[in-house]
Formats: C-alpha cells, structure tokens, sequence
C-alpha cells in the first residue's frame, strides 16, 4: 500500500536548517541555487494599454456584453469557453 | 477576460497598443467579410456570435431584446513579445470601417507558465532520497 507522510514538527535546538534539493536526467542532485526559488506566485497582472481612448474602452469579455461601445444593437454571445 | 470595445465603425487601419508582458492577441471578425488580418495572424476556426438586436422603447424597462441576426464573427490570434505592439486591418473592398472584436490573455507559453505554476501541484515522494 502506496501512502504519503509529511512530517513539519521539528524541536529547535542549536541551529536546525533545512536544504531544498534538487536532481534530475540533466544534473545531479544538489541544492537548488536561490535565482530558481519562487519568492511568491502571484505573476504580473498583464495590462495592454497605449489604445486610443476615443477608439477603444476596456470591457470584461462574457456573453451578452455590449459589443461595440457607441452601440447598443450588437450584443457578444457564443464565446467560446476556452476563453 | 477583458477585450477592447471599439467603434461600431472603426476606421482607422494601423492598431496600436503597449502590453506588459507577452500576450495573445485575438480578433473576430465578421466570416461574411474577406479576412481583414494578415498571414502572420493563425486561425483558430473557432467562431463567437455578435447578435444585432433591436431594442423596443417599451421594453426598455425590462431589458429584453430581440435578436434580429446572428453574425458569425471568426476568431484569429497572435503572439506579440511585451512592450509595444502595432498591426494593420485590411477593410473590406468599398467599405469605409470594419466591425471587429479584439481580445487578448497572457501568452500561455512565454508568459503564463514560466512566472507560475497556475495552480497545478502534486504530491511527491522520495523516502530513500537523502533530499527527503
């Protein structure tokens, strides 16, 4: 029978530490250099800007949205899901 | 996702934009026009509709409209590298404007993966590993 334990408790004593380590088909096992850790996971938020603001307005992209801005007779529908 | 509402009648054939990190850019257009983006720009041969309704003045209240046509506008994208991003929109023969609808995502590849694991995790175990 396959199980996963995790153990996180340690007892503080002198000066515990804790190494990351790596390995792989491409190189041997050793501690992960500090430039390949992620110190958080929230990526840049993307922003297109730079559109004329007389030509465009932003606008969440759903179905039954408005789709052109200085018109009310053209609705967006059908949009995919994978978007 | 968010998209950038234009003019019913846009006529201006150079798009210009800025974006901060690599994107997608999509645009549909409508299918019963010649393909208005270049051949740089990939199918995806995936449709959205853009309905054109009439709206009554008495059933403004209650917002129900009624479609009177159903446009089959087919969606087109493109990669662009982060920073300023230009393309040009090819007008129908003798039509003044085009109607379009542009959006755009991180780039799945360049941008969406290499900052984040968007989410994905599993559980590893090694318990012979001295790295355990």
């Amino acid at each position: 029978m396959y199980y996963h334990s995790s153990h996180n408790a340690y007892v503080k004593k002198s000066n515990p530490y804790m190494t990351l380590r790596w390995m792989s088909n491409l190189f041997l096992p050793g501690v992960i250099p500090e430039e390949n850790l992620f110190f958080n996971n929230i990526p840049t938020p993307l922003q297109v800007t730079g559109y004329y603001k007389d030509s465009f307005i932003l606008a969440l992209m759903q179905d039954q949205a408005q789709a052109f801005f200085d018109s009310k007779n053209f609705i967006l529908n059908d949009i995919p899901k994978n978007y | 996702m968010h998209f950038l509402k234009s003019l019913a009648s846009f006529s201006q054939k150079t798009i210009k934009l800025k974006s901060n990190d690599d994107v997608q850019i999509y645009i549909a257009t409508d299918y019963n026009f010649p393909k208005m983006v270049s051949k740089d720009w990939m199918d995806t041969e995936e449709y959205l509709s853009v309905l054109k309704v009439i709206i009554p003045k008495t059933e403004r209240k209650t917002n129900v409209v009624q479609a009177k046509q159903n446009l089959p506008y087919r969606i087109y994208k493109r990669t662009f590298p982060k920073g300023d991003i230009e393309f040009e929109l090819y007008f129908p023969h003798k039509k003044p404007f085009v109607n379009f609808v542009i959006f755009y995502k991180l780039d799945e590849i360049a941008g969406g993966v290499k900052e984040s694991c968007g989410g994905e995790e599993i559980q590893i175990s090694l318990p012979t590993s001295d790295a355990f």
